[in-house]
């Protein structure tokens, strides 16, 4: 998507204008939070947040 | 005048029809090979069972997400406009069969809604979450696969899996208009229902009149919260979807299990019964060779 252009007093938030989703950053959030937890609860939510999902996109013929 | 197609008669002559009666070795094998499936099918029910005890526990906390997401679409009732022309589906399930009618059902309806959306004018684009819909779409319905996803179901899905799908899709280019997630909706261990639930893009949103009742709404907040919600859904569709499936393969297993002890019992009395008849020929044969004997 292109960036957002700057109207009248638009108040776009900085990570917007970085080029960020809001799921981008808010997961860039999270990991800074789960970085920073004490290391009994650390390892509890690495492994409830792991995506372990892949993307296949199908082949142009 | 009225050409007559020649007709062939084929005469087959009747040799391999007639089966012969089975020897106690074949039997057996097959009683062999019923067990050890009833085995597997036990054990596989007994894992699902686990499996699905977990997953209906995270579902009650994951409802939360979906009904939080969906009620400002239903309370602002937000609606498409008919007018729109680019649609998505994205269909739910996941990689692993042996589970009923899961990964058909979920087929079915998206095979339903394009030949529908096409007929109406309408450009359809389909992302399928699970290899199980990209192998039952691929032949017939291949060009409208955007995207698909694989992984999933091998362990329970995380709000991780559904802001990897969001991302993906948000990074795909395809700008839709209005879109649906179609998805098995869990009711009972024994029942599910398949479900669709609406997503709508962020001019849909925007344009929208009953919008302005709602305070400090700017372009960049409604962004966030589509954004947002779009990962919302995807979560809340990837966990109804697990807990159906675990409880559809229990069933499936646990009914595997049954027609083959149901099996098992029938091979057993036809195999003590072939027993028995080899013994009276054995028997036969001896007593006759004696009697010819005199």
């Amino acid at each position: 998507r292109s960036l957002p252009s700057l109207g009248p007093a638009a108040m776009v938030a900085y990570w917007r204008q970085a080029g960020l989703s809001y799921i981008r950053y808010s997961q860039i959030c999270a990991q800074v939070v789960r970085a920073a937890m004490k290391p009994q609860y650390k390892a509890e939510a690495e492994r409830a947040a792991m995506a372990t999902v892949k993307t296949l996109k199908p082949k142009k013929e | 005048m009225f050409a007559r197609g020649a007709v062939v008669a084929l005469y087959q002559p009747q040799w391999g029809q007639v089966r012969n009666m089975a020897t106690l070795k074949d039997i057996t094998r097959r009683l062999k090979s019923i067990k050890n499936i009833q085995k597997i099918t036990k054990s596989m029910k007994m894992v699902s069972a686990a499996k699905y005890a977990r997953a209906e526990r995270e579902l009650k906390p994951a409802r939360v997400y979906g009904t939080g997401a969906l009620a400002l679409y239903e309370k602002a009732e937000i609606k498409a406009p008919e007018d729109k022309k680019k649609h998505l589906l994205i269909g739910v399930s996941s990689d692993r069969g042996l589970c009923g009618a899961i990964h058909t059902s979920i087929a079915k309806t998206l095979k339903n809604e394009i030949t529908n959306l096409s007929n109406a004018g309408k450009e359809v684009m389909v992302v399928g979450v699970g290899d199980k819909i990209r192998g039952l779409l691929q032949r017939t319905h291949g060009n409208y696969l955007l995207l698909t996803f694989k992984e999933v179901g091998r362990r329970p899905p995380s709000f991780g899996d559904a802001s990897v799908i969001a991302s993906e899709l948000l990074n795909s280019g395809y700008e839709f208009d209005e879109g649906s997630v179609i998805y098995n909706r869990f009711r009972s261990v024994i029942s599910y229902k398949t479900d669709e639930k609406p997503i709508f893009s962020l001019e849909t949103v925007a344009g929208s009149e009953s919008l302005s009742i709602y305070d400090d709404i700017d372009a960049d907040v409604l962004r966030n919260y589509q954004e947002f919600t779009l990962a919302n859904i995807l979560y809340y569709s990837l966990k109804e979807s697990t807990t159906s499936e675990q409880s559809a393969r229990m069933t499936a297993m646990d009914n595997a299990s049954k027609n083959a002890s149901e099996m098992i019992d029938k091979l057993t009395l036809t195999f003590n019964r072939t027993r028995q008849a080899v013994i009276t020929k054995e028997l036969i044969e001896i007593i006759s060779g004696a009697a010819a004997l005199d």
